[in-house]
């Protein structure tokens, strides 16, 4: 009885500790969800932005008319003086030979062709970067030959000294990956390497993957990335982007059944070092590793010139990622896509919150562009490099635009690089231009590179430009060693913007 | 006794110069083959004729090994013209020697080369060289150097044509009379791949046989063939075959089985590969030099 009644006193007491408890709760709030802030109006404010556009094409090669399209470029952390530069520019002697690669020892200012890519005679396509401290330059290409006419073939490729005219060492090999994307840091002295493609190898299925390597090249291995059903695959770009404290992004164009695309980022936060890496990013509608962006978008994929976009193609591949430097909390994205009766709209998104919301609207929408290219700088501005068909039908232009944001995202300012004819020359292959182009930042400066028609003309040239190659700027003519006239074709364009 | 001396001096004085300054070169041209073995005839992606005029300094931003020469350019004979570095014919490139010492000031040779790198000049990385003789002008050096050269290429292409004749399954004269898209489904193995802007976009050309050279039969009048109508970058270099066109096909057989219906419907007797390596097509007027090999 005395224990009947000792139990009901504890029980009294626990559940009148509990209402109390209960009533002195802190109301419930709810996380702020933080909010990307609204891009004011876009006045570009006039700065103090110097700019240098140098053409990449080296003295020595004045006689040549090379379609130098879909440039990539690698500045050294390191030492900024090393830049690396690459085109779809074939080895100029040897249908055999190794495909070549621009290097520069003067921060761009003058450039050498030096063929010491393993690949026969120019790549099919190629992305290269440094390591942050290392000095060590990785390539992702495709490599030719393929072994057969259907199978793709990346390779991964490194060198230790960009300058000697010893070829690149082949970290990997294999058939199935579409479009590598290599981007590189170190950890304590050792390589990190993580190289986004699109692994036709997995067709059909999900396609999107990293080949990546998180110890210093010793091995790599292969990372799926895409969680949820495809068409049958992924669409071309998978970009990866490196942050501080072991933070790695990718972002991705999964395709669905019906033929329509989500823009999807997956993060990691221990540089994909665990078991199941890219997992720290959780869709909060489908509860699937990597958040949508957006769902249900038109991403043409139209392998044909079109004459409404500059001679260009529509291959899908406009996609780019960048995270700050210094927080890794604030990324971006921009991609493109099919907007009513236009050819391509470019967008442009960012996320303060680690990717986990996204800004509801676009922070820029850009009609008629292709080939954006994104870059944090250590002030946490953002850099945002495409190009533009602008003009009329009759004498249409490629326009690169420079723009750069600020820390809230509002427009600081947009400078044009180059206006040039976009209706000549006639294309030799495609990408014209190429299906995508790079931007980055060391420090305070940002570096990029675009390939764009070549005619020496300053008023093509805005902010001016230097040329290694010769030309007559006066009779806007490009001549060989001999003052013989040399036809106009498309050169990669190396940039730097510093205030 | 001094007279008679005096006359001997005179006597051969002249022929004993002569002999060092004509014979001693000779003597280590003839102590030389003419070309180069077939190995480094291969690999040289850069040949030409020239002369040292000095040391040189490796500058830009390439770096190399090893010893670097002047050299002034009397003639590229590969690779084939035009090429950009036909700029420098007449003017200086950079020789990095593969032996430091072997070559000097004046030396005239035949540089079998690779490409160094491309910056403010040309720079070149010696496989291997052939002096030349010191004998007669410049011109007339050239020329017999060049003659021995593409003597050596011409033997070398011919070798590689024998190879490629002997390696297909077919050689035929022919006449395109026809492009058509992939028939999917007349190929048992085809099925609709992946989304790539890599894709060859096949298409099909019916050939009408003008003459058999190689692997036909009697009754083959017209045969197919596959070729990438794609210009993306990895395809834009491969043959694409036009309507009317008159050309010798080195091809191989379809190595899908391929019915008699699907025969049918393409309008041909017989059905080849894939056609990817523009070598394997080649001007009408070679076929005398076709049969030639074929015959060897």
């Amino acid at each position: 009885m005395r224990n009947r009644e000792a139990r009901s006193r504890v029980i009294m007491v626990f559940a009148t500790l509990a209402i109390l408890a209960a009533c002195h709760t802190t109301p419930v709030v709810p996380t702020p969800t933080p909010v990307v802030p609204t891009p004011t109006p876009v006045v570009p404010t006039p700065t103090q932005l110097n700019i240098r556009v140098i053409n990449v094409i080296p003295e020595a090669m004045s006689a040549e008319t090379n379609q130098d399209s879909e440039p990539n470029l690698a500045v050294n952390p390191a030492n900024v003086d090393q830049i690396a530069a690459s085109a779809f520019t074939p080895n100029p002697v040897s249908a055999t030979g190794n495909a070549p690669i621009f290097v520069s020892v003067d921060a761009g200012e003058t450039w050498s062709l030096n063929p010491i890519v393993q690949s026969q005679r120019s790549t099919a396509d190629i992305t290269i970067r440094f390591t942050r401290t290392t000095n060590t330059l990785y390539a992702g290409i495709l490599r030719l030959p393929f072994p057969s006419p259907n199978t793709l073939r990346m390779s991964i490729q490194s060198t230790t000294n960009f300058r000697a005219a010893t070829p690149m060492t082949v970290l990997v090999d294999r058939t199935g990956p579409d479009q590598p994307y290599v981007q590189a840091t170190d950890i304590a002295g050792s390589d990190r390497v993580y190289v986004g493609g699109n692994d036709l190898g997995l067709f059909p299925g999900r396609t999107a993957t990293v080949d990546q390597t998180v110890n210093n090249a010793a091995t790599f291995t292969i990372q799926r990335i895409e969680r949820r059903a495809t068409s049958g695959q992924d669409l071309p770009p998978v970009r990866p982007a490196i942050g501080p404290s072991g933070v790695i992004y990718v972002a991705y164009l999964g395709r669905r059944v019906g033929g329509l695309s989500d823009v999807v980022v997956v993060r990691d936060d221990n540089g994909a070092t665990g078991a199941n890496p890219y997992q720290a990013l959780i869709d909060s509608g489908d509860g699937q590793a990597g958040v949508r962006v957006v769902t249900g978008r038109n991403v043409p994929f139209e392998n044909f010139q079109h004459a409404n976009l500059g001679q260009e193609r529509l291959v899908a591949s406009d996609l780019s990622l960048s995270v700050d430097p210094n927080d890794s909390t604030r990324v971006c994205v921009a991609w493109g896509d099919r907007q009513g009766a236009e050819v391509l709209t470019l967008h442009l998104r960012c996320s303060i919150d680690s990717g986990q919301t996204w800004s509801a609207g676009d922070l820029r929408t850009l009609t008629n562009a292709k080939n954006p290219a994104l870059a944090f700088d250590s002030q946490g501005r953002l850099g945002f490099l495409y190009q533009s068909v602008e003009g009329s039908n009759a004498a249409p232009r490629w326009v690169t635009h420079f723009e750069r944001l600020g820390q809230n995202f509002q427009q600081l300012d947009d400078t044009v690089l180059a206006t040039v004819p976009a209706n000549t020359p006639a294309p030799t292959f495609l990408p014209y231009i190429g299906d995508y182009v790079h931007l980055m930042a060391v420090d305070r400066t940002f570096y990029g590179i675009f390939s764009a028609n070549n005619t020496p003309s300053l008023t093509n040239f805005p902010q001016g430009v230097v040329y290694q190659r010769r030309a007559d700027f006066n009779s806007q003519t490009l001549q060989d060693f001999n003052g013989n006239p040399v036809n106009v074709s498309i050169d990669p364009f190396f940039f730097w913007a510093r205030e | 006794m001094i007279k008679i001396m005096i006359d001997t001096v005179r006597r051969w004085a002249l022929p004993i110069v002569c002999s060092v300054v004509v014979l001693v070169p000779l003597a280590r041209a003839l102590g030389q083959e003419l070309a180069p073995e077939e190995s480094v005839l291969k690999e040289a992606e850069i040949v030409l004729v020239g002369t040292v005029v000095g040391p040189a300094t490796l500058e830009g931003a390439v770096t190399a090994k090893g010893e670097a020469v002047t050299v002034k350019v009397e003639k590229f004979l590969r690779p084939e013209a035009p090429s950009m570095i036909y700029s420098f014919e007449g003017g200086n490139v950079t020789v990095q020697l593969r032996e430091p010492g072997s070559l000097g000031p004046g030396d005239s040779a035949t540089f079998y080369t690779r490409l160094g790198s491309m910056g403010r000049g040309l720079t070149v990385i010696e496989l291997a060289h052939i002096l030349i003789p010191d004998l007669g002008a410049m011109e007339e050096r050239v020329m017999a150097a060049a003659a021995a050269t593409e003597s050596a290429l011409a033997g070398l292409s011919n070798s590689e044509l024998r190879a490629r004749i002997q390696q297909a399954d077919v050689v035929l004269l022919g006449r395109v009379t026809a492009i058509r898209e992939m028939p999917a489904a007349a190929l048992a193995t085809e099925k609709q791949g992946p989304l790539s802007e890599h894709d060859p976009m096949w298409q099909q050309a019916v050939v009408e046989v003008q003459e058999r050279i190689k692997g036909l039969e009697g009754e083959t009048r017209r045969i197919s063939v596959r070729f990438a109508a794609s210009t993306d970058i990895r395809w834009f270099r491969s043959p694409k075959l036009t309507v009317g066109e008159e050309r010798i096909f080195m091809l191989d057989r379809d190595r899908d089985v391929i019915t008699a219906v699907a025969l049918a419907r393409l309008g041909v007797d017989a059905a080849m590969g894939t056609l990817v390596d523009r070598k394997n097509v080649l001007a009408k007027d070679q076929i005398e030099r076709v049969k030639s090999l074929l015959r060897e």
